[in-house]
């Protein structure tokens, strides 16, 4: 058993090395976003896809793109449109004059990490050709099924403003998010910091690859290694519980799943190779909100979570 | 918080259960003093009879009738108990006149006359029981307990007005009534019983203030429970000074060896003041009335001999000694009792005196045994009375004694003989609770006079033989050819046995020397105390007190024959005319003799004791559950003592011990705050180590002994700092 440890302890600090770097990496060009960032990172690490929700402007896409060029993959992003069609996104078999054959050509959708950039401007339709994608890891077009890389992230953002030219996300398509994110304003010091470095060269333009394809996945692999004990599991399930004895639609039990996977990179982040449930409570309000429907004059979703942190023993 | 339920895992019974056990208890206490009527005087077979079938029908009615056939039933029981009652009412009243004296009774009875002072005590009881019985039994059957308590309240509360409750049943009635008003409510209410601590610490309270509280100074109120035997300084004045209060004699015969009279009379003889006729088991009640003396009284049948005494009050009293039998009062107009008992009208002054004359029997003992045995039904029924609950075993001692006897007078002489022969005198005995004349033939083997006159009566009587207690005087010292002087410590009891055509003839069953040895003995030590009205101008001690002991030897051998006991008449009076004779006067005092500690061992806790300290255990019980002092003290321990067990559940505990110390110096945890948070805010890095090895323990999986035993001394040490005052 120590021996285990021993090895777990080893592979939670390589992760959490990657994890450091990438995270530092990120910051060169995100100015005060620190608790974004980390979500961001550990929500890769832990194998999850994530929704930014913020008004435009505050640097959504910024933080995608430095994540994504933070690590050595395949970076695509997508615009979404009103008009932008499943097959904009997943790729479609196009007829070869050379070969008189159908072959596939790969849509935005294969890469490592992909920016939907404004996701909840596209028809419901588009939107669903993400979801087979972050779910099953694969798309399937005309019949055939073809697996998306590995690592596979999706950083989708979307404007909380416009909401007369906007389609709302399904709840059923929101689920699949492990976490929202929301950004916000950068306060005055950050702000006149990040003013500071635009001048000259984008800081992005100078980013360079700290992690490579292989280093997330070992370090994926430390994360689903992590320990998860009986008491914390207990813990996820009764906040979980919590939220649905109190909202008109509570967390599901995918929403458990997420909170836990997301718990155990928040561990490997703290170098450690089991959760505790102050890891629990760090990840709740991410992995959480999005996922409540709050009842008629009830709590708003984040009061409730932090009511459920708040009453739920530990 | 955990209930009785909780804690017994099973269901407990409802606090219905409770109600109906303690209006049980309520009905039982007045249903036990209306059956100890019944058990003198009655048929305690009819009266389970009346009184079960009362229960049972009221039960029924309840479950599954109504008031509609209910209320009705009372009026019939109603009905029936009054013609029970008036068929027996001797001397045939007409009904209208007993309807009368029905209303009379209850008056005289809501003023404190005893019920077992009624002619027909148990069939009154008789009649009255059922009806309390059958309510109580109806609205409980009809779960409402507030009305079944009010019936038994009323029905105690009538027999607490008569005086036949004591404290003790009272006490127990009360707590039967609080029990039963108070669990009905949490009935009614639909609470468990883990709502009912507060009425048991109620009840404790009850017990605790009545027993160990005296509103009243003096007197009846001392506490039921407290030491009757380590009251007075003198063992004896101990028992005396109960008995006087009991009595309310009225300064006239006390223990103290003061001279209450002078006597001058042509005979010696036993000063009498009164008689009694109903035997309880436990004392004596006189059921006679009296009434105003009018010139003269009867004169006693047979041949007689008239004494006249002149009987000079030396202290305040409120007796008139008389010898048998008075027939004649000069100077003075007393009250006369049936049984030829005076009474002054007022108390006597010291200096005050009478004249009676008294009509003494001159019956030898051949003519006594020649006696007729058909003795009047009057005398038959009255003076043969016995608790129905007396044992079947002094009848056969009796009559085993008693083999040889072949008339009545034989019989008493023999009784007397062998009580006198067969029993010592002493006047430190452990008063029975019950049976008094049972307990002194099976169980003692020393009394005083009450013990053998009350021993005697009894034994006579389970032979068919009509007999009576008398108390008075002992005749006295004797300081002149005709003149005693008669002291407190003089006062005694004996035996009047009927004989027909010569009337009541005196025995005394007390053995004489030694009674006569103790009042000396008294009567020396207050002498040597300095007491000076022990003594009369004639009575002087000389040197030597010869005189006075030859005096009474006298007297103890003249006891002999009852032809020469009865005595010289003046005028006398009841000394005791009170309901209860008890101990009649003076040095050997009467059937209520306190509890000495000359007994062997520890004294076994009574019944009652026992239900009184559990009943104050459980308030304690209560009272520490609401203040929650148990658990403090488990907390104190489980503070400073941890037993190993696995690493993982040590740490746990170690780390609970902590969060224990901190949540008393600082906060307690809040509720989604984890102990690394907790303790981070409040605690110490020596703290921030044991909640760091907690986390490891019990969220890596990784318990072992090495970070317990850490963790625990970190606990340990910080519980001594912490708790050093």
């Amino acid at each position: 058993m120590s021996d285990n440890i021993t090895a777990e302890t080893v592979t939670a600090e390589h992760a959490q090395a990657v994890a450091r770097g990438v995270i530092e990496n990120v910051e060169r060009v995100i100015v005060g976003q620190h608790d974004a960032v980390e979500h961001l990172v550990t929500s890769v690490l832990a194998g999850g896809n994530v929704l930014l929700e913020d008004v435009p402007g505050v640097g959504k896409t910024m933080l995608a793109r430095s994540l994504a060029r933070s690590i050595d993959g395949r970076f695509k992003r997508i615009q979404f449109t009103p008009d932008l069609l499943p097959s904009d996104v997943t790729g479609a078999n196009v007829f070869n004059q050379k070969t008189r054959e159908f072959e596939f050509r790969d849509g935005p959708i294969f890469a490592n990490v992909v920016l939907a950039d404004e996701i909840n401007r596209a028809p419901p339709k588009t939107q669903s050709a993400l979801l087979e994608a972050m779910d099953e890891g694969q798309v399937t077009v005309d019949g055939e099924t073809h697996p998306v890389p590995s690592p596979f992230t999706v950083i989708a953002t979307q404007n909380s403003v416009e909401e007369d030219r906007t389609y709302t996300l399904p709840l059923a398509e929101i689920d699949r998010f492990m976490k929202r994110l929301h950004l916000g304003y950068p306060d005055e010091r950050e702000e006149t910091e990040l003013l500071g470095r635009i001048t000259g060269e984008h800081p992005i333009e100078s980013l360079s690859a700290v992690a490579t394809i292989d280093d997330i996945q070992t370090a994926r692999l430390a994360v689903s290694n992590v320990r998860v004990e009986d008491a914390v599991r207990r813990y996820v399930t009764r906040l979980a519980q919590y939220t649905r004895d109190n909202a008109q639609l509570g967390v599901s039990p995918r929403g458990s799943v997420a909170l836990v996977h997301a718990a155990q990179a928040r561990a490997v982040l703290d170098q450690r190779g089991y959760v505790v449930p102050e890891d629990v409570q760090q990840e709740a309000r991410a992995t959480f909100t999005h996922r409540i429907r709050p009842a008629p004059n009830g709590d708003r979703p984040a009061s409730l979570v932090t009511a459920a942190l708040e009453s739920v023993d530990v | 918080m955990t209930t009785v339920a909780d804690r017994f895992g099973t269901r407990v019974p409802g606090p219905w259960l409770c109600s109906v056990v303690a209006l049980t208890v309520l009905s039982a206490s007045y249903l036990g003093v209306l059956y100890r009527a019944v058990d003198i005087d009655g048929d305690p077979g009819l009266f389970f009879l009346v009184v079960g079938g009362a229960v049972v029908v009221g039960i029924l009615l309840g479950r599954f009738v109504g008031p509609s056939v209910a209320y009705p039933c009372v009026g019939v029981l109603v009905a029936g108990g009054i013609v029970l009652y008036t068929s027996t009412i001797p001397e045939g009243y007409s009904l209208v006149v007993s309807v009368d004296a029905l209303w009379m009774d209850l008056v005289a009875l809501l003023t404190g006359l005893s019920i077992i002072r009624i002619i027909n005590a148990g069939v009154w009881a008789t009649a009255v029981a059922p009806i309390p019985a059958f309510l109580t039994a109806y609205f409980t059957a009809r779960r409402q307990y507030g009305r079944a308590t009010l019936v038994g309240c009323v029905a105690l509360g009538f027999l607490i007005l008569t005086g036949d409750v004591d404290t003790t049943i009272g006490l127990i009635g009360v707590l039967g009534a609080t029990a039963a008003a108070g669990f009905g409510d949490l009935a009614r209410r639909g609470s468990d019983l883990s709502s009912a601590d507060t009425l048991v610490i109620v009840l404790a309270v009850i017990v605790v203030l009545t027993t160990s509280v005296s509103v009243v100074p003096g007197g009846e109120s001392s506490p039921v429970l407290g030491g009757t035997g380590d009251e007075g300084p003198q063992t004896l004045e101990g028992g005396l000074t109960r008995a006087e209060s009991q009595l309310s004699i009225r300064g006239s015969t006390s223990l103290s060896p003061t001279v209450r009279f002078t006597i001058e009379s042509e005979r010696r003889a036993y000063w009498r003041v009164a008689a009694y006729d109903r035997y309880t088991g436990s004392g004596w009640i006189r059921t006679a009335d009296d009434r105003s003396y009018d010139a003269s009284l009867p004169k006693p049948p047979g041949e007689t001999e008239t004494v006249r005494q002149q009987v000079r009050a030396r202290a305040p009293v409120s007796v008139m000694p008389a010898a048998w039998k008075p027939i004649s009062v000069e100077n003075r107009s007393p009250r006369v009792t049936e049984f030829g008992g005076l009474q002054p009208t007022g108390q006597l002054e010291a200096g005050d005196s009478y004249t009676v004359t008294s009509a003494v029997s001159r019956a030898d003992p051949a003519a006594l045994r020649n006696a007729s045995a058909e003795y009047p039904d009057r005398v038959r029924s009255r003076y043969t009375q016995l608790p129905d609950s007396t044992p079947d075993r002094v009848r056969a001692y009796t009559s085993n004694v008693t083999a040889n006897a072949n008339n009545s007078y034989d019989t008493a002489r023999v009784v007397e003989h062998h009580l006198q022969e067969n029993w010592n005198y002493s006047l430190q005995v452990q008063r029975p609770d019950e049976q008094v004349a049972d307990s002194f033939l099976f169980e003692m083997d020393r009394g005083y006079c009450t013990y053998f006159a009350t021993t005697m009566v009894t034994m006579l009587r389970t032979q068919g033989i009509p007999a009576r207690l008398a108390v008075g005087y002992a005749p006295g010292e004797r300081v002149d050819a005709n003149q005693w002087v008669v002291r407190g410590l003089d006062s005694h009891a004996w035996v009047e046995v009927y004989f027909p055509d010569h009337g009541w003839m005196q025995f005394d069953p007390t053995p004489a020397d030694p009674r006569e040895q103790t009042e000396q003995g008294a009567l020396d030590s207050a002498r040597s105390d300095g007491d000076d009205d022990v003594d009369t101008n004639q009575t002087e001690p000389t040197p030597t007190p010869s005189p006075t002991d030859e005096g009474t030897d006298e007297n103890a051998s003249a006891n002999e024959s009852p032809t020469q006991t009865p005595a010289n008449q003046s005028d006398g009076e009841g000394a005791n005319d009170r309901n209860r004779p008890g101990p009649a006067d003076g040095s050997d005092l009467g059937t209520t003799g306190g509890s000495d500690p000359t007994d062997e061992g520890l004294p076994l806790p009574t019944p009652e004791q026992t239900t009184f300290g559990t009943i104050v255990l459980l308030g304690v019980a209560a009272t520490i559950r609401r203040s929650g002092a148990k658990e403090r003290a488990y907390r104190a321990v489980w503070l400073r003592r941890q037993p190993r067990t696995d690493p993982k559940r040590d740490v746990e505990r170690a780390f609970d011990r902590l969060e224990y110390l901190l949540e008393r110096h600082h906060r307690p945890r809040r509720s989604g705050e984890t102990r690394m948070q907790y303790v981070r805010d409040v605690g110490e890095a020596d703290e921030r180590r044991v909640a760091e090895i907690y986390e490891r323990a019990v969220y890596a999986g990784d318990p072992s002994h090495v970070l317990a035993d850490e963790a625990i001394g970190i606990v340990n040490k910080r519980v001594k700092k912490y708790t050093v005052v």
